[in-house]
């Protein structure tokens, strides 16, 4: 399993440039792992209008279970992705969000 | 959403029918319903949108909306036998638990509700548990050791009405494996279980409640084999009888009660052999035809040795038919067109459902030139999927993170809807049987762009060029073979025709061998063999043996239908691969985005000048509503030594797929690191037209999304050129001339 490297924090900034078309190879490696999460309590983005309104939630613990919303609500796709990613990036690593990142 | 939620009880209708309506609803409400002809589902980002017509106005008004109960979880039930009024029995059997610890108690076997009788069980935390009550006091003894998940195990349970002790004991078949998990445990209860429960029916799985809702509690995961009843105090020899088959059983006194699960594996009945005509049933989807204690791997299919499969697994998910309460009926007009219609129910604060379902032609009417077959087969094994909530590599799959969609939020967190053919049940076993008698998801309109809700893309666009066509099913399909599409100039299939019956395949040949001609428009098609119940057409089985693209193994031992005896798998390996059908087979699946086709030089063979005529582009499909391409999600290409025949023309094929792109498994019989999308050297979707005999012909496109372009641009593109050039010739009466064979 790949172990993230202080140095794929520059690789972040391309996350909302391209696309799974046009990412670049390390950059998909790091996605790879961020999004290797066991459900139980997993971190989701929950479409709460479809196609025009996303939260993130919480899956709960066992199956069944209902999914916690975070309180606040995106327009957009993109914007729930990138809060997901920020999400995810503090999960996995110790390294920091990358100050000019937002 | 969902405050409304309704099944029908019939998918497929042919006018002067009845169909009846179950619906649910969450709160007190009345609601009035319209038939409705629905022309497209698909409200995705430039897709169609939403498009339907009323062809009957107030088919029910004011109906009194109540919330209705769904009971989960399988169990065999017997009627009630007399134990025996001999001062000593004891039960013996055979357990393979799969969940033993499960927060709440397991019942392997019982008698009794509430009141008075006795359970045999697994604890909270797996511990092998006897309890008996006589209505008033009950009385439980465990073990104190709990048992390995996944291993069989001898148990036996002596009842001792002389000095009222009850001895439970547990052996593992295989000490190695189960961690040499014996236990044995003895109490005086003073009083065991006498003849006052000989009125009470025998449950296996689970135990009765004694009331209605629910009717059965605490159901059991995992399989029991052999349970059997003998009228004196077993030891060790006794239980070693369990070990051989069940005609060569030796006991002291012949069994009041011995249960072999091995007879009638196809049926829904279970046989007590100990007496004669006694038999009860199962409930509720146990999985038959699975290896069970004698299993020694020898035979793989249960016909062969049945005394092998001599085992129920029960599960505590499981779904036959939901069995709501019929809200209201409609009779349909003799002369109602074939189509997709709906029941739309409309609530009184604007709350909606459709129930969806096919109007097909009536049997013997005359038929269009034109067939749309609706992949019902698939949207069964599809129904209510849940393995976006289940399975973690699924974002690793899409290469997006997970967004989960209402219609997904709300299955996840109604379980008692059941599961789909692409699930786990809460054991960890794959699930091999789905049922349409309860709301089923992947009939929904407006919901993920798949299954039915993908296939409207498909009646709008016949629709916009004014064609006229019959609707079909694969449901009518199993039931009335080649009948079903006799009189068709043309099937057209829609996106994603994955799951076949033999009988389904049979048919297809036969329509092919007369001249009959296909339009597959999709990916992943003709892929899995499927199975429905000989007895219950509502209920589908699939055993997905040895490869294949899939979200669960099936374990060793299990790759026959129980329904049908048939080997399951992919039609690949079972040996007449799609490409003997359509010319092209599954390839590669991937689901972040979607490509294009570039045209090859056999496009501008005379033969295939009807498809291209006002097409010049080189490159086809590049946009849509699925990805942004006409080539994508599942990809199928053509293959001549898996059966594309050898004058099939592959007009174009499509390239630039991405890394999220994977070969399936039986494309690469090793693993390598050019597997995906952008390095793999065959992960593409072929674009094929041949000509058959007897005037027939094969158009197939090889891609999942590739519905999804027809409505782009107002309609006016390459795709929806291509597909409507065909369309028009196939269902032309002129036969196709089948080419000559060059010698060169």
């Amino acid at each position: 399993m790949y172990e993230i490297q202080a140095e794929d924090a520059e690789l972040l900034k391309y996350f909302r440039t391209t696309t799974t078309k046009t990412r670049p190879l390390k950059l998909n490696r790091l996605l790879n792992r961020l999004r290797m999460e066991p459900m139980a309590g997993k971190r989701v983005i929950v479409c709460t209008k479809p196609y025009s309104e996303y939260a993130l939630g919480t899956l709960g613990q066992k199956r069944g279970d209902p999914i916690v919303l975070d309180p606040e609500r995106y327009a957009k796709l993109a914007d729930a992705e990138w809060a997901m990613l920020k999400i995810r990036w503090a999960l996995h690593t110790h390294h920091p969000w990358p100050a000019d990142l937002d | 959403m969902y405050e409304i939620l309704g099944y029908a009880d019939e998918w497929t209708v042919a006018p002067g029918q009845t169909i009846n309506f179950k619906v649910n609803c969450e709160y007190p409400m009345a609601f009035d319903a319209d038939l409705v002809r629905v022309r497209c589902g698909d409200v995705s980002r430039g897709a169609p949108g939403l498009k339907e017509s009323v062809a009957i106005p107030r088919i029910a008004e004011q109906v009194k909306g109540v919330k209705q109960y769904t009971e989960v979880g399988s169990r065999a039930v017997a009627p009630a036998f007399q134990e025996s009024h001999e001062a000593r029995r004891s039960w013996i059997l055979a357990i393979m638990p799969t969940l033993p610890q499960n927060d709440a108690d397991q019942i392997i076997l019982s008698r009794g509700g509430a009141g008075a009788g006795y359970r045999l069980g697994l604890d909270r935390d797996g511990c092998l548990f006897w309890e008996q009550s006589n209505g008033a006091d009950k009385q439980r003894l465990t073990l104190d050791t709990a048992v390995v998940a996944r291993q069989w195990y001898l148990v036996r349970v002596c009842l001792d009405r002389v000095d009222g002790s009850v001895t439970l004991g547990q052996t593992p078949a295989n000490p190695l494996l189960a961690s040499n998990t014996h236990a044995q445990g003895r109490q005086v209860f003073g009083a065991v279980p006498d003849a006052g429960y000989d009125g009470l029916d025998m449950v296996f799985g689970a135990a009765a409640t004694g009331a209605n809702r629910p009717a059965y509690e605490h159901h059991y995961n995992g399989r029991v084999d052999s349970p059997t009843l003998l009228p004196y105090l077993a030891d060790d020899v006794d239980l070693a009888q369990l070990r051989a088959e069940a005609g060569a059983r030796l006991y002291a006194t012949p069994p009041l009660a011995a249960w072999d699960f091995a007879q009638g594996i196809d049926t829904d009945d279970i046989f007590d052999t100990a007496r004669a005509w006694s038999k009860g049933r199962i409930e509720n989807l146990p999985v038959r035809g699975v290896p069970g204690l004698r299993w020694d791997s020898t035979v793989m299919n249960w016909q062969d040795k049945p005394d092998h499969f001599a085992a129920l697994h029960f599960h505590d998910d499981t779904l036959e038919d939901a069995k709501w309460e019929t809200s209201f009926s409609l009779t349909l007009p003799d002369d109602l067109p074939s189509g997709l219609y709906a029941a739309r129910l409309t609530g009184p604060a604007g709350e909606q459902e459709r129930i969806t379902f096919i109007v097909r032609p009536k049997r013997g009417a005359e038929r269009k030139k034109i067939a749309f077959l609706m992949s019902t087969a698939t949207y069964m094994a599809y129904s209510n999927s849940h393995y976006r909530f289940d399975e973690e590599g699924m974002e690793m799959k899409s290469g997006h993170f997970m967004v989960l969609y209402p219609w997904e939020t709300y299955l996840g967190e109604h379980r008692e809807l059941g599961l789909s053919m692409y699930d786990t049940h809460s054991d960890g076993y794959g699930v091999y049987y789905a049922s349409r008698r309860r709301p089923v998801f992947s009939m929904h309109l407006q919901c993920r762009t798949w299954s039915l809700n993908s296939d409207s893309r498909f009646l709008d666009w016949l629709d916009e060029k004014g064609f006229d066509y019959d609707v079909i099913s694969d449901d009518m399909l199993h039931e009335e073979g080649l009948e079903a599409l006799k009189g068709y100039n043309v099937v057209m299939t829609g996106a994603h025709p994955e799951y076949w019956t033999t009988r389904m395949w049979q048919a297809m040949v036969a329509y092919q061998q007369q001249g009959g001609r296909l339009m597959y428009m999709g990916g992943n098609g003709f892929y899995w063999r499927c199975a429905y119940h000989p007895a219950k057409p509502w209920l589908m089985e699939l055993r997905r043996t040895e490869t294949g693209a899939r979200y669960s193994e099936t374990p060793a031992g299990e790759g026959y239908h129980s329904y049908t005896g048939e080997y399951g798998g992919t039609w690949r390996r079972i040996g007449v691969a799609p490409q003997t059908l359509v010319g092209i087979g599954t390839t590669a699946t991937g689901f972040d985005a979607s490509s294009y086709y570039r045209r090859r030089p056999e496009s501008l063979d005379p033969r295939a000048a009807f498809i291209f005529e006002g097409v010049d582009e080189e490159i086809i499909g590049d946009f849509g509503s699925s990805g942004g391409g006409a080539a994508g999600d599942e990809i199928d290409r053509a293959d001549f030594r898996l059966g594309t025949p050898a004058h099939a023309l592959i007009l174009a094929r499509s390239e630039k797929h991405t890394r999220y792109y994977n070969v399936v498994p039986e494309e690469t019989t090793y693993h390598h690191p050019t597997i995906n999308g952008e390095e793999a050297k065959y992960c593409y979707a072929d674009l094929v037209y041949y000509e058959c005999l007897n005037g027939g012909a094969v158009f197939s496109t090889g891609s999942i999304t590739w519905g999804a372009s027809l409505c782009w641009d107002s309609y006016q593109n390459n795709v929806s050129r291509i597909t409507e050039n065909v369309v028009r010739r196939f269902a032309d009466d002129a036969p196709i001339e089948f080419p000559a064979i060059s010698r060169e």
